[in-house]
């Protein structure tokens, strides 16, 4: 008898069609009980060969892979990682790109706990900034992409924005005290008040009035449903970070006008909310990458009670 | 208030979703804070006009009821409610309020429906009356199965490639009215063993192991009272929680490294692997939930168990109960990357298992590598340690890019269950952490 192959021949065809040979097989060693029945027999040897084919199954053997490329920055401090955790629970490209802008311009890199992830996104839509991306990966994250073939064109963006010498985009300052001439038409309150997304139009900084014009569509109701979302969350993606406590401000005074009907506060109430959420986040995103960040307290739009 | 730690609290999420948005809650979104010794509550506000009446029973595993939409169980709300408890921000009161005494009142109520438990006889000839007629039970059951086995072989295998679950779900329910449920288990998962190449030598090995274990059973008197026990576990006698806990303990500072749940007949089963931090042992810690329920969270990876584990009889035996101690989040001074064992080494401590129990099927493992795909073979991963060797990973749940995220620049530690030929993946160490999120 060989062997392994064989009883399991025999045991395949059955032992009342194929005799079990009278000796062990070659190597197996050992002395077995005598049984009269072939199939008890052959039950004996596989469970044998059952326990010598777990304890010393052979390890396969291969020469040692070198690896990866090294990262050329640390990784982003928890304060950061723990803001992209809640950002990747509802991506949005735009902050998403911010959070990468930011980890950037500070030096940092992409743990890798967040490679496959951004990857998946990032794959699966053109929104997201390859090059901010392939730039906050580093050596070894480019490495990662490049491994699967799903990944392929973003893996090539990734790295052809690096190989190109090509600075990151530096993510959008947060507007200071005017400093230079705008560069675009002149937009007023009035237009503002006529078309709010004229606001958007406007160059940065934006003038307080203007500002105010355009917290006045929300505030007094000018848009509703899908408009009114697209431009909340428009306003908390490009409203300047100092500008948070005006937002706040403008919230409590229209959510607690009891002239206003209780229905109308309400829908008012989405869109402040919407806005604030996104600010928000990109105060917790510049904060993250910052050697001391102040401990900021985050405001509440109001709750309607009543 | 010690006790909800924020890895067990946020094992409780039914999704990533869910915790991620459970931390995003701060206390600056709740009002109406408290907690009594059974529950806690608050208000959270949200983007309804109506903050959200959050309840939770403090008990384990915890029960919620919070008035927003969300059907998830628990939903971040109550997520968010224990994560602010754990961190000591929610405040003592005198008694709850009247809405969350409505809600636990109206769970009292509905308990009072159920019959208790009947305890268990203190008497002892009873109870010798009862194990021998047990093992009168399970000796027929487990000559049935031989016949059974016989029956297969002299026939041939290969008839069973066509036989269907049938065939198996019928001995495997002789089986469970013998009393032996865990020869039943096995017996189920063998049609599974019937798919792709190489199925005959599987097949032919698991009946292999059950032969052998009725003839183990058809010795156990003359058998030293370690194998005995051992046996009687593989065959599925029960051993009470009070015997278990009389055992002898081992104390240690326990880390829980990883984790793995299965789901058979609609029963959860979770796998808790844990390393002692001084005696370097391993321990396993099962919990169990039917349908409906959430799995006991007191211990999940990452954590520490700081006591005693009281060990189940028998060679090569992990489980194991819980005995005096406590659970905390405090990991410091571990050094999980020390521990790493190439393939050879974790071959070895396996052989020595097997030895120890021949029906072993799996056992942990840390093993240090790099992680790669391994497209020449087909779409399959692999593990490469330090020495070149080399090991198959499987048993995941999606492809382990993140696994090779973390080895690209040098070997990770992987925890996992290793059964002979492969690795299963369950975790990463990193330095004092547990990275659990290893397939995508």
């Amino acid at each position: 008898m060989t062997g392994w192959p064989e009883l399991v021949t025999i045991a395949l065809l059955g032992t009342d069609r194929r005799p079990v040979p009278p000796d062990l097989p070659a190597g197996w060693g050992g002395a077995d009980p005598v049984r009269s029945d072939p199939a008890t027999r052959v039950l004996d040897l596989a469970a044998r060969h059952r326990i010598a084919a777990r304890a010393g199954a052979r390890i396969h053997r291969a020469s040692p892979e070198p690896p990866g490329p090294m990262p050329e920055h640390p990784p982003a401090p928890t304060a950061a990682t723990g803001v992209l955790d809640g950002l990747l629970a509802r991506p949005m490209p735009r902050l998403v790109d911010a959070w990468l802008g930011a980890c950037v311009s500070a030096e940092f890199s992409l743990p890798p706990g967040y490679w496959t992830p951004l990857a998946g996104l990032a794959s699966r839509s053109t929104a997201y900034d390859r090059r901010l991306l392939g730039a906050a990966l580093g050596p070894p994250g480019r490495w990662f992409l490049a491994r699967n073939p799903q990944w392929t064109r973003l893996a090539a963006a990734a790295s052809e924005a690096v190989s190109a010498a090509l600075p990151p985009p530096a993510p959008a300052p947060d507007p200071g005290p005017a400093s230079s001439p705008p560069a675009a038409p002149a937009v007023t309150p009035e237009g503002v008040r006529r078309q709010p997304d004229l606001l958007f139009a406007a160059p940065t900084p934006w003038p307080e009035d203007v500002l105010d014009a355009g917290l006045e569509a929300l505030a007094l109701g000018h848009l509703s449903g899908a408009a009114l979302r697209s431009f909340a969350v428009r306003l908390g993606a490009e409203l300047p970070l100092a500008a948070y406590g005006r937002l706040i401000r403008a919230a409590e005074a229209t959510l607690h006008d009891q002239a206003t009907p209780l229905v109308q506060r309400r829908m008012r109430r989405e869109g402040f909310v919407a806005a604030e959420e996104l600010v928000w986040t990109r105060i917790e995103i510049r904060d993250g990458f910052a050697a001391t960040a102040p401990r900021r307290q985050r405001s509440v739009i109001p709750a309607l009670i009543g | 208030m010690t006790g909800w730690y924020t890895a067990s609290v946020l094992a409780l999420a039914p999704d990533a979703t869910a915790r991620t948005a459970a931390q995003r809650l701060g206390l600056d979104r709740w009002s109406d804070l408290g907690f009594v010794d059974r529950c806690a509550w608050g208000r959270c506000s949200g983007s309804a006009p109506q903050p959200y009446a959050t309840v939770v029973a403090l008990e384990s595993p915890p029960a919620a009821s919070c008035s927003c939409p969300s059907r998830k169980v628990p939903c971040k709300h109550a997520l968010s409610l224990l994560l602010l408890l754990g961190r000591g921000e929610v405040p003592r009161a005198a008694r709850e309020p009247s809405y969350a005494s409505a809600w636990l009142g109206a769970r009292d109520r509905g308990r009072e429906g159920q019959t208790p438990p009947p305890t268990p006889s203190g008497d002892p000839e009873a109870a010798a009356r009862r194990r021998a007629a047990r093992t009168k039970r399970v000796t027929a059951g487990l000559e049935e199965l031989e016949r059974w086995l016989g029956d297969q072989v002299r026939g041939g295998l290969a008839a069973l490639e066509r036989a269907g679950y049938a065939h198996f779900d019928a001995i495997a329910a002789r089986m469970v009215d013998a009393q032996a449920p865990g020869v039943a288990s096995v017996l189920r998962a063998v049609p599974g063993e019937l798919v792709g190449p190489g199925w005959p030598d599987r097949v032919l090995e698991a009946l292999g192991g059950l032969h052998l274990l009725v003839q183990a059973h058809q010795r156990l008197d003359a058998l030293p009272a370690d194998l005995a026990a051992t046996v009687r576990s593989r065959v599925g006698y029960p051993v009470a929680k009070d015997a278990v806990l009389a055992e002898p303990a081992v104390a240690d500072r326990w880390w829980a490294v990883g984790a793995v749940d299965t789901v058979e007949y609609q029963l959860t089963t979770r796998r808790v692997w844990l390393r002692g931090l001084t005696t370097g042992r391993w321990a396993m810690w099962l919990t169990f939930a039917p349908p409906g329920q959430s799995l006991d969270s007191t211990l999940g990876p990452g954590l520490v168990f700081d006591g005693e584990l009281h060990f189940y009889p028998g060679r090569g035996q992990h489980r194991a109960l819980l005995g005096a101690g406590q659970v905390s989040a405090d990991s410091a001074g571990v050094e999980g990357p020390a521990w790493g064992q190439t393939v050879a080494e974790v071959q070895a401590a396996f052989a020595e298992l097997v030895a120890a129990d021949p029906w072993s099927t799996r056992m942990p493992a840390l093993v240090e590598g790099q992680v790669r795909p391994d497209r020449g073979r087909g779409p399959s991963w692999r593990l490469n340690d330090r020495d070149g060797g080399q090991v198959e990973l499987r048993g995941l749940a999606g492809e382990p890019w993140p696994l090779l995220a973390q080895s690209v620049s040098g070997p990770v530690v992987i925890v996992g269950e290793w059964d002979g030929r492969s690795l299963r993946p369950l975790s990463t160490l990193t330095g004092d952490r547990v990275l659990t999120g290893i397939a995508a």
